[in-house]
């Protein structure tokens, strides 16, 4: 089984946390914070934790509204964060083809 | 760091992706609301003629569809406040059930009271757009059977087009039972059972 060349591969999205947060924000346009962490199946400070990561890098960013006086955090992809997702699987798909 | 193989990573990506996008992007009640209401104005229409009481029409079709747009857009708003999540095939859906509204409205209202063709024409051409809309929300939606609804619209339109007469009031009101209240209805169902196993 081949691994990866982890000198190619990008560091914030590779992790199993961060890579399914990416995924399910890749799928659509903004998810919440309850939302992403249904599909992720983590802990909330897990999640708050890579999101956090995600943020820091510029990949991913929130918006912060009161619903029905509730705090809501809807996040979303940015630009850099689609872009980094598209590079990140085209790494994936020439590790498969070099097979 | 952890070595993951890239084809395990690549299956695990597919699989988030494909479960992201099966959250439910339609839930029916639109179709259930408008179904009602202008089956209840086909029907009113109906037999307002048979008894030469056209007077009825003056109050019943703007009150009906504008209670129907009022219904829509408190239910809409609602709904898109309380959303978890926003996706793009949300958003074309909403946008293509929009401009159909705005369409069959204009064609209802305008189109009829001009004079530029007889009233026994908006139920086919409505008919035709509901036809165009069901067959994008079926693709946006996923579901063969939502696209397939389609055809029920275009081949009523195709008979009331052929033969016109006022039984078409009494077939529209069939069709929209049958393809606009009751697909509505499973639509509903389905969105209830992916809400509970979110």
């Amino acid at each position: 089984m081949k691994e990866f060349d982890y000198h190619q591969i990008d560091d914030v999205i590779h992790s199993r946390i961060r890579l399914a947060i990416m995924s399910v924000l890749i799928s659509i346009d903004e998810a919440d914070f309850i939302f992403l962490r249904e599909k992720v199946k983590t802990t909330d400070g897990n999640l708050s934790t890579h999101l956090k990561k995600l943020e820091d890098a510029g990949y991913v960013a929130v918006n912060k509204s009161f619903v029905n006086r509730k705090p809501i955090s809807r996040y979303m992809l940015t630009q850099k964060g689609r872009k980094a997702f598209e590079i990140y699987v085209e790494h994936l798909e020439n590790l498969i083809k070099k097979k | 760091m952890e070595t993951i193989d890239a084809q395990q990573e690549l299956v695990f990506i597919k699989k988030i992706m494909t479960d992201s996008r099966k959250s439910a992007i339609c839930n029916g009640k639109a179709f259930i609301l408008w179904g009602i209401l202008v089956t209840i104005g086909l029907l009113v229409t109906y037999f307002s003629i048979i008894n030469h009481n056209l007077s009825v029409m003056n109050w019943l079709w703007p009150s009906l569809i504008g209670l129907g747009w009022i219904i829509t857009i408190v239910m809409e708003s609602k709904a898109a406040i309380k959303s978890r999540t926003k996706t793009f095939a949300a958003k074309i859906l909403a946008y293509v059930w929009i401009g159909s509204g705005i369409a069959m409205t204009i064609i209802g209202f305008v189109g009829s009271v001009s004079g530029a063709f007889s009233g026994l024409y908006i139920n086919p051409l409505i008919s035709n757009i509901l036809a165009v809309g069901f067959l994008i929300t079926g693709i946006l939606y996923g579901k063969t059977w939502v696209s397939l609804i389609s055809l029920g619209w275009w081949v009523g339109a195709i008979v009331m087009f052929l033969w016109t007469g006022l039984y078409t009031f009494l077939l529209m009101s069939a069709m929209m039972i049958l393809f606009l209240v009751i697909p509505g209805v499973f639509m509903f169902k389905q969105y209830k059972k992916e809400l509970i196993a979110e």
